[in-house]
């Protein structure tokens, strides 16, 4: 019984995955300086120039590494060395009327640029810190965030 | 024994939290344009808005409201953000391009366009280039579509022709759902009749 509870679970986990099949990408690497890497399914995947990025990535950079990256809306991002940001959701699919972006900045330096999702739909985009959330109409930012320890 | 170890536990988790002084901040630049947007610094505790060059908010926690709006000194912001700001990628540049009522054929003034977005893609070295297809409203939702993929095909052609990669171009057609100028039905409307040439 136990068994077939946890498969039942796992099947809840799994069948949405295989559902979705291939995904559109988020963004791509555009500048790179020393190590960045993303995690994706936990695991470690160095990137180079012209690497896609997906939701859900956390993208993270290095001692004295930066990346910028070029979004499908146009959004740029780039991140300082020793910075970590989350992509949690990335949509864009301007035929169907449908925009997100909820990044999630975990330490380190980052700068946006709105795309077209910060200029259309400014109330889907969400870029979070650990201590604030920042709301956007149509601009250009930079963030600083001191991790632990 | 049991109550030591829970004890020193909570002694260490104490210190975690307090140890870990993490805080934000948040500095509005203009875009590359000049214009000054909106930022709205929120959490728990309140709200703090910026709407000028270099205003800065901190924030402490998450139930601690943003402090104080101050302006960054342009020398502080290079020095905290100098490797950020070198990463950023060049805008992507947007071409559009107009085409005859009903056809895939450019109108002249768009012909000559072209040769600059040759130039754009070398001088960039742009592997990532982004055509869209639209038409404006005169015809059926069906036939627009078609031609507004005819015309992505058209320009998608054109690039090849002049040595762009066919795996770094993506089109797409979007028919008359997406005008640059909002019409009624059955409108000609030459702005809307175009392809976008997005080199990134």
């Amino acid at each position: 019984m136990k068994r077939a509870f946890i498969l039942c679970l796992l099947m809840m986990f799994l069948l949405p995955c295989v559902a979705m099949g291939k995904e559109s990408p988020a963004g791509k690497a555009k500048t790179i300086k020393g190590n960045v890497s993303i995690i994706r399914d936990g695991r470690q995947i160095p990137v180079s120039v012209g690497d896609r990025f997906f939701q859900k990535d956390t993208i993270r950079t290095g001692v004295e590494s930066s990346v910028g990256i070029i979004f499908e809306d146009n959004t740029i991002l780039s991140l300082g060395p020793e910075s970590e940001v989350v992509i949690d959701e990335y949509v864009f699919a301007p035929e169907k009327g449908l925009f997100s972006m909820i990044a999630r900045m975990v330490k380190g330096t980052a700068s946006y640029l709105s795309g077209i999702i910060g200029h259309q739909s400014p109330e889907s985009v969400k870029f979070r810190t650990p201590e604030a959330t920042i709301g956007i109409r149509g601009t250009h930012f930079l963030v600083k965030v001191n991790g632990c320890l | 024994m049991k109550q030591f170890i829970k004890t020193l536990f909570c002694l260490g988790f104490v210190l975690i939290l307090a140890g870990c002084a993490a805080r934000s901040t948040v500095v509005l630049i203009p875009d590359p344009d000049g214009r000054v947007g909106q930022l709205v610094v929120a959490n728990e505790g309140g709200q703090q808005i910026l709407n000028e060059k270099n205003q800065s908010v901190k924030v402490a926690d998450v139930k601690t409201s943003p402090g104080q709006v101050t302006t960054m000194s342009a020398e502080e912001i290079r020095t905290t953000f100098a490797d950020t700001l070198a990463a950023e990628p060049l805008p992507p540049v947007k071409f559009i391009l107009y085409f005859i009522q009903g056809s895939d054929e450019l109108t002249d003034d768009s012909k000559a366009m072209l040769p600059k977005i040759f130039q754009t893609i070398k001088s960039r070295e742009s592997t990532d280039i982004v055509i869209s297809g639209h038409t404006d409203t005169v015809g059926e939702k069906e036939y627009n579509y078609t031609l507004s993929l005819e015309r992505a095909k058209a320009i998608f052609k054109i690039l090849v022709a002049h040595g762009a990669v066919p795996a770094h171009i993506t089109a797409t057609s979007h028919g008359e759902g997406n005008p640059l100028i909002k019409t009624a039905d059955e409108v000609a409307e030459p702005k809307n009749r175009r392809v976008e040439v997005t080199v990134r």
